[in-house]
């Protein structure tokens, strides 16, 4: 029993203590003016190509190449298995038979239109040479883009 | 808000090296920081200034390196209190003031703090009273204790971002904040001061 009660005492006490430093702490609340500081820090910054490194700078730009890159071969790759153009019929059709069909959406030819493109998917993919170039290509960018990162962070 | 705002000049900063979005930045957060130093140096202005200044520059040069898990105000007054450490450590230890009015906090008249509520002085001289007021009581209580009090009932930073700020375990930030407010209020109290 005189334990809970000295518990609870200390209890009120932490709670007294708290309020009154929050009351402390409110009444001498500090407030700083910039008066210059932020100019001051501004000046002495050091230069941009000294703050980052040429090589995060190198870092950066392989990132983006690779991106830019990888993007561009995914497009010319889609381009040249007629993926986009299959794509572009496949759609050009649903709207012009939505369009003639005023109001009456054509889900007959929709379910065979998905239906021929699963059909002639194999026929998409590229054929396995096609494959084995892409997959040694990737592969060789791979081992530069790790080659790069390791080199980068050694320094 | 704040923090959509940060993130959207640090990205500047990031992307572009632009060092006006980063003047808006220090702009927003150098009273935090400044703050917090003159509490951590007992009030010496000059000194604390000259800290937020290096703690800027770090941030300048660390910022690609801020990966947005604390909130930008913690990550810079972690930095701050690691310039506070370095800076600490490269002076002599009793160049700085690590419990350094522990006895004159005996001779402290009660009257400073009703003085400050009664005197007709200038405002000047009442932000002076008030600031060295604080930093006589915060020099009762050991450098840890201090940094914990200041970064929760100054800057109201939580427990897990003092546990990010000091690199501290969470128990120690814990019995090192419930020590150091129960002697702060005593030594209050001791000196008049009621709320």
């Amino acid at each position: 029993m005189d334990e809970r009660i000295a518990k609870r005492e200390e209890e009120i006490v932490g709670l007294n203590d708290d309020a009154l430093l929050a009351n402390f702490f409110n009444e001498h609340k500090e407030t700083i003016a910039d008066d210059g500081f932020t100019e001051r820090v501004l000046s002495s910054l050091p230069q941009f190509e000294r703050a980052w490194t040429t090589e995060h700078l190198r870092l950066r730009r392989w990132r983006i190449g690779l991106n830019v890159f990888g993007t561009i071969a995914g497009v010319a790759l889609m381009m040249y298995l007629g993926f986009f153009s299959y794509l572009w019929n496949l759609m050009q059709g649903a709207i012009v038979r939505a369009v003639a069909g005023v109001l009456h959406f054509d889900y007959d030819s929709l379910l065979v239109n998905m239906m021929l493109l699963l059909h002639r998917l194999p026929d998409l993919l590229p054929s396995p040479a096609q494959m084995v170039a892409i997959a040694a290509a990737t592969i060789v960018l791979m081992a530069l883009g790790v080659k790069q990162f390791a080199r980068t962070y050694e320094n | 808000m704040q923090r959509l705002s940060d993130f959207v000049l640090i990205s500047q900063v990031v992307t572009f090296g632009n060092e006006r979005a980063f003047g808006q930045l220090v702009s927003a957060h150098q009273e935090a920081v400044r703050r917090f130093l003159r509490r951590l140096t007992a009030g010496d202005v000059m000194l604390a200034d000259d800290l937020a200044q290096e703690t800027f520059i770090r941030a300048w040069q660390h910022l690609k390196d801020f990966r947005q898990l604390s909130g930008f105000e913690t990550w810079l007054l972690r930095i701050a209190y690691r310039v506070f450490l370095d800076e600490k450590r490269k002076v002599k230890e009793d160049s700085l003031p690590e419990r350094p009015i522990k006895e004159g906090a005996e001779s402290f008249e009660p009257k400073s703090f009703l003085s400050l509520k009664d005197s007709a002085s200038s405002k000047a001289d009442d932000r002076f009273s008030l600031r060295h007021d604080l930093d006589l009581a915060l020099s009762t209580l050991s450098e840890t204790e201090r940094t914990c009090v200041v970064l929760q009932c100054v800057e109201g930073q939580s427990i897990k971002e003092i546990v990010q700020i000091t690199g501290m375990n969470e128990n120690t930030i814990k019995s090192h904040l419930l020590r150091g407010k129960k002697n702060l209020a005593n030594y209050l109290r001791k000196n008049g001061y009621n709320g």
